[in-house]
């Protein structure tokens, strides 16, 4: 037997006889003032307080022992074990009587209330892990979470959630006595193990598994017999209480991610839908325009006349199936999780005088430009905001009844505005804002709006600024862009500064 | 145009682009060999010595930059590259390896005409002056004339014409500029370009916000336009 069992062995019996001894010295205090009867109750009093503060054990030992002093010390006659009379015969009978069931009652109470008090405690720590739980939103904050409350109510513990394919991780590396295979095959089979399952109970720790819905969602793993009180059952009772309610909010939250990204992918694909719709609408049309002018063109023969106009449609369509390509792959190029602007210092002017020039080689001249010759510079991605023009003008051209097209440009103290104005028939009573929103062939759709325009959107808005349509006064439409300016021009050195 | 003779190599993959370049430049009177890969020209260039080069940059086997510098090494013949992406950073850095100047596809062959004229008169006589329409350079003189009056040029103004009038017809970059008019320390000040700009167009142009000579390839550089 170790020392530690022999002193409890010591101690189970020197309490008692401590507290009879105590008890006998107020017996011998009361001696002759009081009847023996009264004598008993200093014994039975000794009992009583054993049974509260030791328990069975010590309390029926007491409880002989004291008969055994009331005897020896106090019924005549004194000093021996025999007793003369048979009514202190009786007494005594009683006394050792009345002691055990004394003694049972006070055991069962104190018990009692330390079980009330366990199962005050575990409803509190099962009730903060609640709280805990429906506070916490995404798996690293609930399993954080729930080891917290873990090692709070076992003093230690190991929640183990699976990867992808069902692998439960590794356990930090100071987990000693960590059974990995037990907790693989407790996830597998989603049954516990441990101490009091019916499984495995030899293995020092108990291994539950949080329920799932089909399958269990992680295992806890938690030392069996840490808690200073309860039985073995009650711990695990509680633990896997425990486990449920750690199951139900991973389960929660797993439903409320797939939720999330259902919607996530169906916003997606409708999207997609719409971008290819659009894409396939707006190739369609110089498409048929190239196969017809080209079969006509193979098929017969055509006065030199019509057959130089049917080649210039090849070659302007063409030119708008270029543009809309370049659209699709900006888009694609501004789709992307890091978009970095090459940004520079730029003049907004040069940048409309390069896309009017373009036009003119083309032999557009319907486009005026109205350019504040003291426009500051500013740091944009030249590339990028010359599309936005070359967008806002091909719509102007293709929307704006072809009438002359005015771009103008101002500064404010904190933006650069520009603007490209029509004398079309207008937006009329269309939501301005909805012609940004990408690729939204609705009622009023017109040819390659809902490309262009879009990405007009994203590259003004990638920049910090502003975009917007209305109706012109006077009739027509007006498109404005604003562009953030970037604080002071930088300056040039030398003897010649900017005049 | 004095394309007669002259030995043209074009390196591209695709066969239809391939076709319509070696159709429109035969007919210019190219004498026009073809290559599809990177490897094919660079074996080719070494046995023969080509008066002009056009090469793709997106060629299948070798990036188009590591040719058109591969070219260069051993000649000085003009090199014109075609770019299928809006990527100017590309366009960019294949002109600093060597490049004469790009078109980006898809481009029309008059377009490509003009670029190929443009590159030629480079090998041609040594510029000494430029002519276009009212307005002339005369680089020997440092003389600029705007319909036969003669304009004042500060002389980073002069100098920085002069550069693009040397090149006239052709791209250059912002960093070529910058390094040859400023300095190689001010290849990042492209502020400096602008503000040029925009003092020279004041003074040459007809409409200076929307010029005829001096011509901006956003993203690359600039262009002095040549006819």
């Amino acid at each position: 037997m170790s020392d530690t069992g022999t002193l409890a062995v010591l101690k189970s019996v020197l309490r008692p006889a401590v507290l009879v001894a105590l008890a006998t010295l107020a017996a011998w205090g009361m001696d002759g003032a009081s009847s023996l009867a009264s004598q008993a109750m200093a014994y039975l009093l000794a009992v009583v307080f054993s049974a509260f503060r030791h328990g069975r054990r010590d309390s029926i030992l007491a409880a002989f022992l004291g008969v055994a002093a009331l005897n020896f010390f106090f019924v005549p006659p004194r000093h021996t074990f025999s007793v003369e009379n048979s009514d202190y015969g009786f007494t005594l009978l009683a006394l050792l009587v009345v002691s055990i069931v004394v003694s049972g009652l006070a055991t069962r109470l104190k018990e009692e209330t330390v079980q009330a008090r366990r199962r005050e405690r575990r409803a509190r720590e099962l009730h903060a892990l609640a709280d805990m739980l429906a506070a916490a939103e995404g798996e690293p904050v609930l399993a954080a979470c729930s080891l917290e409350a873990l090692r709070g109510a076992f003093g230690s513990g190991m929640l183990l959630l699976p990867d992808a394919q069902g692998r439960l991780s590794e356990p930090a590396p100071e987990a000693v006595a960590f059974d990995g295979k037990a907790a693989q095959w407790v996830f597998d089979q989603a049954c516990a193990v441990g101490p009091a399952t019916g499984y495995w109970p030899e293995l020092p720790r108990w291994y539950v598994p949080l329920p799932g819905d089909v399958k269990s969602l992680g295992v806890l793993a938690v030392p069996a017999g840490l808690r200073d009180s309860g039985t073995l059952a009650e711990d695990l009772e509680h633990l896997q209480a425990f486990a449920r309610q750690v199951g139900l909010a991973l389960q929660r939250d797993q439903l409320s991610r797939r939720a999330r990204e259902a919607t996530l992918a169906a916003r997606t694909e409708a999207l997609r839908n719409a971008l290819l719709a659009s894409i396939s609408h707006d190739m369609r049309t110089p498409l048929a325009a190239i196969l017809g002018a080209a079969s006509t063109l193979s098929s017969q023969t055509l006065p030199a006349a019509e057959q130089k106009q049917l080649l210039h449609s090849i070659e302007d369509e063409a030119r708008r199936m270029t543009a809309t390509a370049e659209n699709v792959l900006q888009l694609a190029r501004l789709s992307a999780d890091h978009v970095s602007l090459r940004r520079d210092w730029e003049s907004i002017g040069e940048i409309i005088g390069t896309v009017i020039g373009r036009q003119r080689r083309r032999g557009e001249h319907r486009i005026a430009a109205r350019i504040d010759e003291n426009l500051p510079l500013t740091r944009i991605d030249a590339v990028l905001v010359e599309q936005v023009l070359s967008n806002l003008i091909e719509n102007a051209l293709a929307h704006g009844g072809g009438g002359e097209i005015e771009i103008s440009t101002h500064a404010l103290d904190d933006r650069i505005v520009v603007t490209v104005a029509d004398r079309g028939p207008g937006l009329g009573d269309l939501d301005p804002a909805q012609l940004f929103v990408r690729f939204q062939p609705g009622p009023g759709a017109r040819r390659g709006t809902g490309l262009g325009l879009a990405i007009c959107k994203a590259i003004v808005e990638l920049h910090g600024g502003t975009i917007g349509a209305a109706n012109r006064p006077g009739g027509g439409a007006v498109f404005e862009f604003t562009l953030p300016r970037a604080g002071d021009e930088p300056m040039v050195d030398g003897a010649e500064g900017r005049k | 145009m004095s394309a007669t003779g002259r030995d043209l190599l074009i390196v591209e993959d695709d066969a239809e682009i391939r076709l319509f370049l070696k159709t429109a430049l035969a007919a210019d009177g190219f004498s026009v060999s073809t290559a599809v890969t990177g490897r094919e020209a660079q074996a080719m260039a070494g046995h023969r010595d080509y008066d002009l080069f056009i090469v793709d940059l997106g060629l299948p086997d070798v990036d188009g930059i590591e040719v058109v510098r591969a070219f260069r090494e051993r000649s000085q013949a003009p090199i014109l590259i075609l770019s299928a992406q809006t990527d100017e950073a590309r366009k960019v850095e294949a002109l600093d390896a060597g490049a004469d100047d790009y078109v980006t596809k898809p481009f029309g062959v008059g377009e490509l005409r003009a670029r190929l004229r443009a590159a030629l008169r480079r090998t041609g006589e040594a510029a000494t002056n430029f002519e276009l329409e009212a307005l002339s350079i005369e680089l020997d003189r440092r003389r600029v004339l705007r319909g036969g009056g003669e304009v004042h040029l500060t002389p980073i103004e002069f100098n920085l014409l002069a550069r693009l009038a040397r090149s006239a017809g052709r791209v250059v970059t912002h960093r070529q500029l910058l390094s040859d008019v400023w300095g190689p320390e001010y290849v990042e000040h492209t502020h400096y370009l602008r503000i040029y700009m925009g003092q020279l167009r004041a003074k040459l142009e007809n409409d200076p916000a929307v010029p005829r000579f001096l011509l901006t390839e956003t993203g690359v550089g600039y262009r002095l336009a040549a006819e």
